[in-house]
């Protein structure tokens, strides 16, 4: 599998993951969830990037047919980016391992969500 | 904050993942947003709203500064695609401008001074893990989007493109750890450091752009490779750190270090764990810190060999800012870790803490084991980065894998080389000698007897050194460059009773010097255009006409 595909469809699960939480996020599991999802795919992320990195493989790149019409969405993995995508994983991992933890704690605060609601309800 | 945990991690994805302008900046200020409503997660407190619009203030206009340089590379054609940029080859004047607003732009993002003011705001409102994510992760896709601007994006560059990086990387790292040594609210102060540590980053990147402008790749590939061997550093022992604040905070309630105190003994393991991330930012062997530091002063020792005066003289003096800033980094977090956990507690909150759970604690001993692996076996990260460095720069460090018992070696081993496995056995070794010895020769007995001061019972734990204490002498000498300090002593004469008081203000130099008036200026026009609302049908036909006039006026004369 293309690196690049690989990691749109580990975004696309985590962006199914945002939406999933807009609709669990008041059940006490919601939290194990989708601190466990993000870590799992974070985690998948992370050794991808690896092995893109240390295995020198050369660059890959995909152009869908989205954004800009005369230049579509390109993307493109090198080495380069895949160090990054490292750091970023790496980090991402680690902080969705901590939220399944105490510091999910300050999970029961109020999504900022609900922010827009306030505004407008007092405007 | 959980629908926006994942969509933050999918915008810097996205980011690192970009080939075109469009999607660049749609990712970029997708991870804006998204990190935005995570600062936000707290917003009932009432000043998590102007730090909110603080940073999406900053955040607008660092993407703005990155639309333009992008334009500008773009070419008229508007040519998006990055691989159409790789191949243009922009003139001098558009590519020098380009540089600087893509220094402006990623580095708003990274937090490089003057533009610095948001993240000491921002990152410590946000939840512990966020924080964690913003201050350790999020700045790094700063440094990518600058990094694949100006070294690839760009073409060749001239060797004074690389003045202004260093100077900004240089003054950032000293400003930096001077703001966190001043502060005593514990996710502030990592908060602040971080502004630090993008400094030294800078300063790699900044010394390789001009190895590069004079075809010196070796010396750039080092340079670079000390650069983003730190950003990684820093985004393990900075996520190490702000998880240990996390859970100080999620035990105790309290981020304010003046109000801790004691916590090694409810919290001994994650005062460990916070001891390494300490440690680690500290650059002190045999941790990761040091190895990149080590890294980026062996570069600055190539600098006399470039041909340009202007560099020569300027990268001494870099060097010197970077030393200085090491060591006042050193006593930022002697305090941060004496007064959060030596000593006694200072409130009830810290006495009653407890240690954190058992996954907290994974993820703290799992970053503190790689802060301590990146340390002692840095030569398998630097032979990672090969390929990362050789695209960069056309050139790569010695291969280390080959190197003696481990060794790393920069340039050439007659010149210089550093082991990590040695130093560490040899700390191990000798500090195992030296415990076993004193508790061979000593006592074992423990007493613990209540304290006291000038002789007497000391009654309250508040007299004990505080954060501000910490920093006194250190405010005395450098506050002055960060900060208009002013102190105010009240001391009443002698048979008054009344209590002394000392009143101490610290207010942000460059927020007043800079950001200040500018808000006073948008305010006073914004409070002058509000007029137009009220006005009568006839005043506002009167100033249509009027613009309409004057608007063809301009296109009649326009040449």
């Amino acid at each position: 599998m293309n690196a690049v595909a690989l990691f749109l469809a580990g975004d696309g699960a985590l962006m199914a993951l945002a939406v999933l939480a807009v609709t669990i996020a008041p059940r006490p599991f919601a939290p194990v969830i989708i601190y466990g999802a993000a870590l799992a795919i974070s985690a998948a992320l992370m050794i991808a990037a690896v092995v893109h990195l240390l295995g020198k493989t050369p660059i890959d790149r995909i152009s869908l047919p989205l954004g800009l019409p005369w230049i579509g969405t390109r993307f493109r993995i090198d080495a380069l980016s895949a160090f990054f995508l490292v750091i970023v994983n790496l980090g991402g991992s680690a902080a969705s391992l901590y939220g399944l933890g105490d510091g999910g704690s300050e999970r029961s605060l109020v999504s900022a969500c609900c922010l827009f609601f306030r505004r407008s309800s007092s405007a | 904050v959980l629908p926006f945990f994942p969509t933050f991690l999918v915008g810097m994805n996205l980011v690192l993942a970009a080939d075109d302008a469009f999607t660049f900046l749609m990712s970029w200020e997708f991870m804006s947003i998204a990190s935005w409503a995570l600062v936000m997660a707290h917003h009932r407190d009432a000043d998590n709203e102007r730090v909110g619009y603080v940073y999406i203030v900053m955040a607008s206009f660092g993407t703005l500064a990155l639309l333009l340089a992008f334009g500008l590379l773009g070419g008229p054609a508007g040519s998006y695609a990055f691989d159409t940029m790789r191949a243009a080859t922009p003139a001098a004047g558009v590519a020098s401008l380009a540089l600087l607003l893509a220094l402006v732009g990623a580095g708003s993002k990274a937090g490089i001074a003057p533009l610095h003011v948001w993240l000491p705001l921002a990152h410590p409102a946000a939840p512990s893990h966020v924080s964690a994510l913003m201050s350790g992760v999020m700045t790094k896709v700063a440094i990518y989007g600058f990094v694949r601007i100006a070294f690839e994006l760009m073409g060749p560059t001239g060797w004074w493109w690389s003045i202004p990086v260093l100077i900004t990387g240089a003054a950032t790292a000293l400003l930096g750890v001077v703001y966190a040594l001043m502060q005593h609210d514990l996710k502030r102060l990592l908060a602040y450091h971080t502004v630090e540590n993008i400094g030294i980053i800078f300063v790699g990147v900044g010394l390789a752009l001009a190895f590069r402008a004079f075809d010196m790749p070796f010396a750039a590939a080092l340079a670079l490779t000390a650069g983003l061997l730190h950003a990684l550093n820093h985004s393990l022992f900075k996520s190490l750190l702000f998880l240990g604040a996390g859970a100080v905070l999620s035990a105790t309630g309290e981020r304010d270090m003046d109000h801790l105190g004691g916590l090694i003994h409810p919290m001994p393991r994650t005062a460990f764990a916070f001891l390494v991330g300490c440690v680690a930012i500290s650059a002190l062997p045999p941790f990761n810190g040091f190895v990149s530091e080590w890294l980026t002063f062996q570069a600055i020792l190539l600098t006399p060999v470039l041909p340009s005066w202007a560099l020569k003289i300027l990268a001494p003096a870099v060097g010197a800012l970077l030393a200085l800033s090491a060591a006042l980094a050193a006593a930022c977090f002697t305090k941060a870790f004496g007064i959060t956990f030596l000593g006694r507690p200072r409130t009830h909150a810290a006495q009653r803490a407890r240690e954190t759970d058992r996954l907290t604690l994974a993820v703290m001993f799992a970053l503190a084991a790689l802060c301590l692996l990146a340390g002692v076996f840095p030569g398998v990260f630097i032979d990672a980065l090969a390929p990362v460095v050789s695209a960069a720069v056309g050139g790569r460090m010695p291969a280390q894998a080959g190197a003696a018992w481990l060794s790393i070696v920069p340039i050439a081993e007659s010149r210089s080389s550093y082991n990590g496995l040695l130093v560490f056995l040899f700390i191990a070794i000798s500090a195992s000698l030296a415990a076993s010895g004193i508790h061979r020769f000593a006592s074992d007995a423990l007493r613990r007897a209540p304290p006291w001061d000038c002789g007497a019972p000391d009654p309250s734990p508040v007299t004990q050194y505080s954060a501000e204490s910490f920093a006194q002498p250190i405010r005395r000498v450098f506050g002055g460059v960060a900060f208009i300090v002013r102190e105010r002593l009240d001391l009443p004469a002698p048979g008054d009773i009344r209590p002394a008081r000392f009143d101490l203000q610290l207010s942000d130099r460059i927020w007043d010097a800079l950001y200040a008036p500018m808000v006073g200026l948008v305010e006073r026009v914004s409070l002058s255009l509000n007029r137009l609302q009220f006005l009568t049908i006839r005043q506002y036909l009167s100033v249509v006409f009027g613009a309409l006039v004057a608007l063809l006026v301009v296109l009649a004369s326009w040449p």
